[in-house]
């Protein structure tokens, strides 16, 4: 290559870093030179990314690793491992990343506090770089925790609306949740392996041991953090029932829906559970665990998807519903291939998809689907791209949606999990009913508009046309992603791109999957005399409020509320009671005292 | 007496002026509890004896002074505020 | 070689001299002349202290003979006395604008710097006498400064109900230390590290200790003054005692708790229930400040210091008890990192309640619209504080919950559940931060706001110096963890309780 590896992955990381950092500076020059940087670091920043992926992709059977010291005094390391499913995962996000930040330059036009815009976006870029390359998993969980920020940050762009701020503090809650859960683990995870493999904390930590000496950990350990990585990377992957943040997260501008939204952040947490498969294989019943979880958040997810009438919430919902697919494909034994290929073709797909929508939405003024149609006439680029886009997620041959679906229903066929395979099946349908009604309601049929559209700008334009290309042609590189997995010991099974579509049409599942398109279109068909039905009704009417579990959360906080309103009444600022505090504690030390055996 | 018996009588001086702040709405007899509760620690030390104990009794008369010097000094504020000297016309931060 | 006392004594010297100064304010009509003093004693003691931890860190502790009685500055000191001195010299930048129109800049900047002085001698006692002294050294400037505003009916009230409560702990660890003086007939340090042994005598003198400095450091249910006295103070002084002095308190209390190395008494077990107890009520009655109308923003943070205090004993606790070494580092970082990120955010509250004239939180709405660097850092030190990365308050609380969940490998499932525990008040409190950014950046229409000024310069000076700390020791942690590594050497050297 023209550039020293450890050079390119260390640029990965700072071009995004210091972008961020130089943003505000810049932006005190003048907009557009600010506006200009941010762009050109982010084509930088992919383009590293990008020198760097022949390298690993072909030939290579080590990953790269690299290690810096970040604060000595504790032995903390700043240590990356890049393997060709991290370097997969940096691509989508810089590759992305560079695209949206282009078509921020128009769409995010005009708006205030865009320096604050554009240095999050880059802190954003960086941070997901910096955890899918990095191999500690404290490091990682830094990392997890700084898209987070990124992502609360960026929901709650539009100040202005108070919607915006509170599905912000949504996002972030939720995650939380899932994150609790996923440090535990982590802390778990180290102190088993401290003591199991006789290492100290920090080398206790990094993913890349832990994996190679998977066999010394004890089960125990294994499985609480099993359980606690997958609670984790529901949070993140927005998977039922922690799913809930992902549709209010809409909110943000349409560019950081296709960004973080679809693309990168959410992925993470199907990152983490591909990334630690290997420690977890072994552990009872997780793997069950990701079948069931990844299973219902997909079906779910569709039906809710099927009913919405909000463009963005239509496509959050099948966000939520691929990512189910992708845990699902996960929890199949040798589903990794299957799972990180959807995920590739589905970051480029769903990006195309929401910048089409941002088009649209640019243009129209509205995201209600009812107010829009017949767009095909006056955005014929937006349309045909989102068309493409579109037909991927439903299904159709030879779009990559299809491939990396039929993938994920082939290996279920393969393992013989023909139960968990109908369901998907279902949800495959499902997924080309609501997306056929999607593009139907905002392009096709009679105009509902009280405002004429116009054609996306060529920065916004630019974008679309190259990731649909992307969704065109991704899938052909199904051959050297499956073979770096198998040079890396990922997966078991190297396919060629021939060899791969001869056994695609080899097994019947590909006619399922053809199938399945096509009942979806049928089932479009027959919508309306379905919703005049009255179960269908109201079938609709639970589907709109997300099966209750918004309310369920709700009903949580306004506990939470009455209680510490409650508990506030024993602080009653008399100072006597103050006093009694002080007894109090005298009194409650001197049981602790007998509790813990110290006693007199 | 034994020791055990002085440090009875500190541990009683010292909860009876516990037990007067407990009790008293009054900032001048919060005040004597205090002081109450101070001479309980100073009881105890001469108990032990010795020279570190004659420092410490000095020492914690001299602070406990300056405490009262302040404690009163605030509740001459506390007069001129509410025209009373008790808490309970001090209930109004609570929660 | 410095002398170790040094900084004390310029603070000391400083304080009289501001005094004599703060009259000449009256006689010359000049105004800034006690502040500047102040400044200028607090800068020299700052890079005294700075100097003075080269030495130590290289050359080992450094003692000081008054008489007999022995002045040490050992890593542990150094740690206290860095922070303290580095608050201090930002809050008296802050005050320099905020109290300029306050009566009794005599009486301020010298309280302030006694006040200092006290944190400063509590790192260098080694006796628990002289503990005690500095420990009221520290405490009455700090009555007296609560209250400096006394024509507020809620700094008296707060004062007046701090005092009690701060004189009724003096009093319980005047008597713990005098049963440790009963028991073994010596009070320091190396005569009592290592030969205690449990006794009866000596079991009721821990209780009496913890009860006694518990209540500087706020420890939950002896914390009810904090709420009051934090939220009354002039914000400057609101930022000294949530950063440092509850943290002193601490301090003082671990000192104490030391001498009972080896004795085979619950100590750590007792720090991390009333840990997860001080916590768990902190961040509850934080959270409650928001289910009414008119919730006082200083008040928020006033609680959350409670919280953050849970975090740092937390982590002491789990040191202290298992020898985990990580929790040590966590807990004396979070007590470094907790001084800046709620120092900044009790300033930059301030800078809004002194532009605004108003303390509640519903008419803060958009604030941070017009206010934009003020607001700025005011996020930044709510997500700190909310730990966030890349921000300190991320750095410190996940060294603190790795402490926690190490425990693990001791206890098994009370380890998971200690961890549990942290870990969801580490949500709860979300529940509180984010609103408050949310309200700082709503839309609003009331006129007051969208006139509002940022800070003056000066003040400015004083929250970016700590925005810049709790950024930078979010991403380069080893800045502080250098402090805090020595430190975390003694007490690891001094064995498990």
């Amino acid at each position: 290559m023209f550039l020293d590896n450890e050079l390119l992955v260390w640029l990965c990381l700072i071009f995004p870093f210091v972008g961020t950092a130089l943003v505000p500076v810049l932006a005190r020059v003048g907009q557009s030179i600010r506006t200009a940087f941010a762009v050109i670091i982010g084509f930088c920043t992919a383009g590293s990314v990008l020198l760097l992926l022949p390298d690993i992709w072909i030939g290579r059977t080590e990953g790269l690793s690299y290690t810096v010291s970040w604060a000595p005094s504790i032995g903390l390391v700043f240590s990356v491992y890049i393997d060709p499913l991290s370097v997969m995962m940096a691509a989508v996000a810089g590759g992305i990343g560079s695209l949206v930040l282009l078509y921020s330059v128009k769409y995010m036009a005009g708006q205030e506090g865009l320096t604050r815009y554009y240095a999050l976006v880059l802190l954003f870029i960086g941070s997901m770089i910096g955890l899918v390359f990095v191999d500690n998993l404290l490091v990682l969980y830094f990392f997890w925790e700084a898209v987070g920020l990124c992502s609360y940050a960026l929901i709650g762009f539009y100040t202005k609306d108070p919607k915006a701020a509170k599905a912000g503090i949504k996002a972030l809650v939720i995650t939380r949740v899932g994150d609790i859960a996923f440090l535990i683990g982590i802390f778990v995870l180290a102190s088993g392996a401290m003591t199991a493999l006789g290492v100290d904390f920090w080398q206790a930590l990094s993913i890349h041991s832990l994996i190679q000496n998977v066999a010394s950990i004890p089960l125990q350990t294994l499985s609480i953090a099993g359980f606690c990585f997958l609670l984790g990377a529901m949070g993140k992957s927005a998977q039922v029932p922690l799913h809930v943040w992902l549709p209010d997260a809409m909110e943000a501008p349409t560019t950081i829906s296709a960004l973080i939204h679809a693309a990168t952040m959410v992925n993470a947490g199907v990152y983490l559970l591909a990334r630690s498969l290997p420690l977890f294989m072994d552990v009872p019943y997780w793997m069950t665990a990701l079948l069931v979880v990844g299973g219902i958040t997909a079906f779910l997810a569709a039906t809710m998807a099927l009913v919405e009438h909000d463009l963005k919430r239509v496509l959050a919902y099948s966000t939520v519903s691929q990512l189910g697919y992708m845990v699902f494909a996960l929890g199949l034994v040798s589903g990794f291939t299957a799972a990180t290929f959807h995920l590739m073709s589905h970051a480029i797909f769903k990006a195309l998809l929401f910048l089409g929508a941002g088009a649209v939405i640019h243009s129209v003024g509205t995201r209600n689907m009812y107010q829009m149609g017949g767009l095909k006439k006056d955005m014929k680029i937006t349309y045909l791209a989102m068309l493409i886009g579109g037909l991927s997620l439903a299904g159709l041959i030879p779009l990559s949606g299809f491939w990396s679906k039929d993938m994920i229903l082939a290996t279920a066929w393969e393992t013989g999990n023909y139960l968990p395979l109908l369901l998907m099946v279902l949800t495959a349908i499902l997924t080309a009913a609501y997306t056929l009604r999607m593009i139907n309601l905002v392009f096709w049929g009679e105009s509902r508009r009280d405002k004429t559209a116009h054609e996306a700008a060529w920065q916004m334009s630019v974008p679309l046309i190259l990731l649909a290309f992307g969704t065109l042609v991704a899938w052909l590189g199904v051959g050297f992603l499956s073979r770096a997995y198998h040079s890396f010991d990922l997966s078991e099974h190297a396919l060629t791109l021939s060899a791969f579509l001869l056994e695609t049409f080899e097994t019947p599942v590909v006619w399922i999957s053809i199938a399945a398109f096509l009942i979806g279109l049928a089932l479009f068909k027959i919508r309306k005399q379905y919703a005049a039905n009255s179960a269908g009704e109201k079938t609709i009417i639970v589907a709109r409020n997300g099966y209750g579990f918004d309310a369920f959360y709700g009903n949580i906080i306004r506990c939470l509320r009455w209680f510490s309103a409650q508990f506030r009444k024993t602080h009653t600022g008399d100072l006597n009671y103050n006093i009694v505090g002080i007894a109090l504690g005298f009194l409650l030390l001197i049981f602790f005292l007998f509790l813990l055996g110290g006693g007199w | 007496m034994g020791i055990e018996m002085y440090l009875a009588f500190a541990v009683v001086f010292l909860f009876l002026g516990l037990y007067c702040i407990l009790t008293k709405k009054s900032i001048i007899k919060s005040a004597i509890g205090i002081s109450i509760m101070v001479k309980g620690g100073s009881l105890s030390f001469l108990v032990a004896g010795g020279a570190t104990a004659q420092v410490a009794v000095v020492l914690i008369i001299v602070i406990d002074a300056i405490i009262a010097a302040v404690l009163l000094s605030m509740a001459v504020n506390v007069y001129k505020h509410t025209g009373r000297l008790d808490f309970e016309a001090l209930k109004r931060l609570w929660g | 070689m410095i002398n170790p006392v040094l900084p004390l004594v310029f603070l000391l010297a400083g304080s009289i001299l501001a005094y004599a100064l703060g009259r000449a304010e009256h006689v010359f009509k000049k105004k800034y002349l006690a502040a500047g003093i102040g400044l200028v004693f607090f800068s020299s003691a700052l890079i005294l202290q700075v100097l003075l931890a080269t030495q130590v860190w290289v050359n080992g502790p450094s003692d000081f003979y008054i008489g007999d009685t022995l002045l040490r500055m050992d890593a542990l000191a150094v740690f206290l006395g860095l922070i303290a001195l580095l608050l201090g010299t930002i809050v008296n930048i802050y005050s320099i604008i905020y109290m300029k129109n306050d009566a009794g800049q005599e009486y301020y900047y010298t309280l302030l710097q006694l006040m200092v002085a006290g944190i400063l001698g509590i790192g260098l006692a080694t006796d628990l006498l002289v503990l005690y002294l500095f420990f009221e050294m520290m405490s009455i400037p700090s009555y007296a400064l609560v209250v400096f505003r006394r024509h507020e009916w809620m700094a008296i009230e707060a004062g007046m109900k701090y005092i009690v409560m701060g004189a009724v702990g003096s009093a319980f660890a005047f008597f713990g230390i005098s049963l440790v003086y009963v028991q073994t007939g010596t009070l320091s340090y190396n005569g009592l590290i290592g030969m205690l042994i449990s006794t009866p005598l000596l079991q009721t003198a821990l209780l009496f200790l913890i009860i006694g400095f518990g209540v500087k450091a706020a420890i939950v249910p002896l914390h009810t003054w904090l709420p009051d006295a934090h939220s009354a103070a002039p914000s400057g002084i609101s930022a000294m005692l949530s950063g440092i002095v509850i943290g002193a308190g601490f301090f003082t209390l671990l000192r104490a708790l030391l001498i009972f190395t080896g004795s085979s008494l619950p100590v750590g077990e007792m720090l991390i229930i009333i840990a997860l107890l001080t916590m768990s009520v902190g961040n509850i009655m934080a959270y409650s400040q928001l289910t009414h109308a008119q919730s006082d923003i200083k008040r928020i943070l006033a609680y959350s210091s409670v919280a953050q205090m849970g975090y740092i004993i937390l982590g002491v606790g789990v040191g202290l008890a298992y020898g985990i070494r990580i929790g040590y580092e966590g807990g004396l970082f979070h007590i470094m990192t907790h001084a800046f990120m709620k120092g900044l955010a009790f300033l930059c509250a301030g800078a809004i309640i002194h532009e605004l004239g108003t303390r509640y939180l519903d008419e803060m709405d958009g604030i941070g619209l017009s206010m934009k660097l003020t607001g700025f850092a005011f996020t930044l030190s709510l997500l700190s504080l909310a730990g966030v990365p890349p921000l300190s308050g991320f750095m410190s609380e996940w060294m603190v919950f790795s402490g926690g969940i190490l425990t693990y490998g001791v206890i098994g499932w009370w380890g998971i559940a200690i961890a549990v525990i942290a870990l969801l008040n580490a949500l709860l409190s979300l529940g509180y931060y984010l609103p408050i950014i949310k309200t700082l950046y709503l839309p609003s229409d009331h006129k007051k706001i969208a006139k509002a000024k940022d800070a003056s310069p000066v003040m400015l000076v004083a929250i970016g110096l700590l925005a810049a700390f709790t950024i930078l020791l979010g991403i380069w942690p080893e800045v502080g963890l250098q402090v805090v590594k020595p430190a975390v050497d003694i007490l690891m050297s001094l064995g498990g309780v």
